[in-house]
């Protein structure tokens, strides 16, 4: 599909999108829970939460939980006098066993004889327990100990200072903690806390309900009716049936974010009403906590973020669905793109992000803390601007990237060439997406839990499991292509000499990386605590330095140079210029190592080695400088602790322009041979 | 306008079965107002020929041209002048026939005063007016099959592929199809129609190619064909030739 060649016929998509729409318009049973129950999920939590909230306040006020004490109850049962909520009954003949079970009282307190306002007299020996009793059958007896308890701990509070003062001890406490609040927020932005606490989530979880259906409509679900073979013997072109399908998929989910916005805006109204019929006392006590706010400029903010986080998800969501044979298989696939949308969510419920910094460049994320700091008043109109604009185009080059599915014959019809033939033409799109994605969310989830918890052998096991296995299991076992072919098992262009040029190289590429760690270090606040907590977790410090070249220096040596200059490389685009290989595997590499304070020196040092293995031919100096460029770095970590001298730096620079200068007198003179004997 | 497919091929693979290929270096010309008839057993490529030159699927090699048009250099301008048909087309269920018509005219670039009347005229040929604008979904199986016959020349097209049209059909409904098939014929319209059905082929084409395994064993009209192998009937025509095919293989 050529997106340049040919202009672009709207007449085409305006059909397209309109017989989507009317179809998806025409479709109750999905709308009427896509967009009316969308309307209705504001007033639900506004309105419901309050309403649970008030019956306990209601019962607090009216009701009585039903105690009685099990001894002499001494000045604890005046205290109780003073909160209505309990009524103290007199235990008689019964056991409290008995009075409990028969459900006679809620709970029974047993005070103990020295617990009064006098000094404890033997305090150092026993310390005096207040027990409460009740049956845990019963929610309502649960609830009477629960309330019991808070109670009784601010009487226990009285007593300690009762004791303080006849003890002479002045202890000065402050009367009450109370937090004011002293942010100056931007009260035309900010919504109510209630709000904060969960718009966003909705919100993002109902954009991506809205995509589900439409998506798995779009071309599996054509297909399935025998809608696709008609559909594609039209003149339509295949870019303007993407564009208007997707257009139509977008569409749906805004809609249906913009209902449940509509729901949330318009029941700040209805929740006002309904504090109006409650009594006085109780809309007072949930008036603070569980007010909703929500300003109209705060919802028009909050619904232009959405836009291109619809259009992202509407684009995933139809590239997965279409890779499905049936729209049950396409649902099963709806499943990880959820998981995938609950990460970012994951890391704005941290707190402690906010759109004025890196975020605003990370695409997802940027719109989700950007809505998230809206809706508390942290108005930052570049950033935001930015993190539009980001996403805005990572939505349009994830467009593009995903609209060729449509013209795809082993996606539509299941039509596919031999791996053998489609490796000589490197046609491997479909498996390489599906290898790049697995080893990413292997790398989010399995990874991180593995270093977390088992430190350097969780490296090793990252490496060996996540990085290599893969890679290897598609290859070779899945395709079964050439092992010595896709893996650039040969012997490289230039021979020992490119191999020894290679590893003397590593010096400068350290060197190199360390440069532009040290200015990212002053650029990004914080990174040198994690590079400083990193360190910890490896063990540089603990470890054997035998045991860190191997598990830091050698492993990944072999392990990534395999996946990625060997199988990702190999499974490239044929139509892929060298340029474009270099950067896009240089750019994963550096992408996959999941740190955006090491993603330009490991993006930089993964161009260099992609470059490296393309010009060669071989994996084998790739795996020699990333193993020497590591083992550098940890020997100089370990054993020089990152203080590197004059000597030290000449030595490098001199050795690694010497290492170039041989790598490339080897390279040119094998290619002279070359063209010699042709 | 004639049909001319020279050398067309279609590359599978198959993990179990390795590469093979769905058709085979498959020629043949189709004159206006002739229908030619690809018969064969069921997997022998019949399919896949069809689909390849209606644009459907991408051609490994070989051509084919439409009059003057080249139909993989210049699909778009090749789709406006075919209809494309088979047995499993199925229907937008949430529009009414109407709604599809328009649907599929704009998008076959069928220009819009001509289009309403063109729709209108479509009602009354297949009798299906009092349906127009029910839901597609509550129509009957023979309505359906009416939609989408009127769905594929909505735009006139010169050239009609069918790809096993009476596959699943009733008697009735296999009758008005080849009415139709016929009906085509009478206008001048190349057609391209492939079964698996011999009495059908023997009943509606001009010409038949035999297919199997993605070859063409032999082409003609049936005389011809009968003369080739002497033998009376269609099917034993057809068993003769295969039988042929396995022998030199």
């Amino acid at each position: 599909m050529n997106w340049l060649n040919k202009s672009i016929d709207f007449a085409q998509i305006k059909l397209v999108f309109i017989k989507e729409m009317l179809e998806g318009i025409r479709d109750y049973r999905s709308l009427l829970p896509m967009i009316v129950f969308s309307i209705f999920i504001g007033p639900l939590f506004t309105i419901g939460v309050p309403i649970i909230a008030a019956g306990q306040v209601q019962h607090e006020l009216n009701e009585h939980f039903v105690v009685a004490f099990a001894s002499p109850p001494g000045p604890v049962a005046g205290y109780l006098k003073g909160h209505k909520e309990f009524l103290v009954v007199p235990l008689g003949e019964l056991s409290k066993e008995q009075a409990l079970s028969e459900k006679k009282v809620d709970a029974v307190i047993s005070v103990p004889e020295d617990f009064s306002d006098l000094l404890s007299t033997d305090a150092k020996t026993q310390i005096p327990t207040l027990a409460i009793y009740y049956d845990g059958k019963y929610a309502r007896a649960a609830s009477c100990a629960a309330r019991l308890r808070a109670v009784l701990e601010y009487y226990k509070e009285y007593v300690v200072n009762e004791r303080s003062k006849l003890a002479n001890i002045a202890l000065s406490r402050p009367e009450t903690v109370y937090p004011f609040v002293v942010s100056s927020t931007n009260k035309m932005f900010a919504a109510s806390p209630f709000v904060q606490s969960m718009l966003v989530l909705i919100l993002v979880f109902q954009a991506f309900m809205g995509v589900i259906y439409p998506s798995l409509d779009a071309i599996t679900g054509e297909r399935e009716r025998g809608t696709l073979e008609a559909l594609l013997s039209t003149p339509v072109r295949r870019s303007h049936l993407f564009i208007g399908k997707l257009a139509a998929i977008t569409v749906s989910s805004f809609a249906v974010v913009m209902s449940t916005l509509t729901g949330f805006y318009l029941s700040q109204f209805i929740q006002i009403k309904y504090f109006s019929f409650l009594p006085a006392t109780l809309a007072s006590q949930l008036d603070s906590p569980l007010a909703v706010q929500l300003p109209l400029p705060c919802v028009l903010l909050v619904s232009l973020m959405m836009l291109p986080l619809c259009l992202s998800m509407a684009a995933s969501a139809m590239a997965l669905a279409t890779f499905a044979r049936t729209v049950q298989q396409a649902q099963a696939y709806m499943l990880p793109l959820m998981l995938i949308t609950t990460i970012p969510l994951s890391v704005m419920a941290l707190g402690e992000v906010h759109i004025d910094g890196p975020c605003a460049f990370m695409p997802f994320l940027n719109s989700i803390v950007a809505m998230d700091d809206a809706l508390s008043g942290r108005i930052a109109p570049l950033y935001m601007f930015v993190a539009a604009f980001v996403s805005a185009v990572f939505a349009v080059t994830l467009c593009t990237v995903v609209a060729p599915v449509v013209d795809r014959e082993d996606i539509l019809f299941g039509i596919e060439e031999s791996p053998s033939r489609r490796f000589i033409e490197q046609n491997f799109g479909k498996e390489l997406f599906f290898l790049c994605s697995t080893v990413f969310l292997l790398m989010f989830y399995l990874s991180q839990i593995l270093v977390l918890k088992h430190h350097l052998l969780g490296m090793a096991l990252t490496q060996l499991l996540v990085i290599l296995l893969p890679g290897l299991f598609l290859a070779l076992l899945w395709l079964k292509l050439p092992s010595r072919a896709v893996l650039r098992l040969h012997m490289p262009k230039g021979g020992i000499l490119t191999l020894v040029g290679a590893l003397m190289l590593a010096p400068l590429s350290v060197l190199l990386a360390g440069l532009l760690a040290t200015i990212f270090t002053k650029l990004v606040p914080g990174s040198a605590a994690l590079s400083k907590l990193m360190e910890e977790y490896m063990g540089l410090n603990t470890q054997p330095l035998w045991l860190l070249l191997l598990v830091l220096g050698v492993m990944p040596a072999i392990c990534e140079e395999l996946l990625f200059r060997g199988v990702i490389l190999s499974l490239m685009p044929k139509r892929f210029s060298t340029m474009r290989r270099v950067l896009t595997v240089g750019g994963m590499f550096g992408a996959f190592h999941m740190s955006l304070l090491r993603f330009l020196p490991t993006g930089l040092l993964g161009c260099v080695l992609t470059f490296l293995a393309i010009r060669t031919g071989s994996v084998f100096p790739c795996m020699l400088l990333h193993a020497g460029h590591n083992m550098l770095s940890v020997f100089i970590a370990v054993q020089l602790k990152e203080k590197i001298g004059g000597g030290e730096l000449a030595i490098g620079v001199v050795t690694g322009l010497a290492g170039l200068a041989i790598m490339i007198f080897a390279i040119r003179s094998a290619e002279r041979t070359e063209v010699a004997k042709t | 306008m004639k049909l001319h497919v020279e050398k067309l091929c279609k590359r599978f693979y198959e993990p179990a079965r390795g590469e093979f290929f769905a058709c085979n270096e498959i020629s043949f010309e189709v004159d206006q107002g002739e229908i030619f008839g690809l018969l064969g057993p069921n997997g022998a490529g019949k399919t896949t020929t069809l689909r390849v030159i209606s644009t459907i699927l991408k051609p490994t090699s070989g051509s084919a041209h439409l009059g003057d048009i080249d139909i993989f250099q210049d699909p778009d301008a090749a789709r406006r002048a075919m209809g494309f048909l088979s047995s499993s087309t199925g229907l937008y269920e949430r529009l009414t026939p109407r709604e599809i018509l328009t649907y599929f005219g704009r998008l076959s670039g069928v220009a819009e005063p001509a289009l309403k009347e063109k729709i209108e005229s479509l009602f009354i040929a297949l009798d299906f007016k009092q349906f127009a604008d029910a839901r597609c979904g509550k129509l009957s199986q023979g309505t359906k099959q009416k939609v989408s016959i009127a769905r594929a020349i909505i735009h006139d097209p010169k050239l009609m592929i069918f790809d096993e049209p009476s596959t699943g059909l009733d008697v009735l409904a296999t009758q008005s199809m080849h009415e139709f098939i016929k009906q085509a014929k009478g206008e001048g319209k190349c057609i391209v129609f492939s079964t698996h059905i011999m009495s059908e082929a023997e009943k509606l084409c001009d010409r038949i190619g035999i297919i199997n395994d993605g070859k063409i064993l032999a082409q003609g009209t049936l005389s011809e064909l009968r003369a080739l192998t002497g033998e009376t009937y269609l099917e034993e025509v057809f068993m003769a030739l295969v039988r042929k095919y396995e022998l030199a293989k």
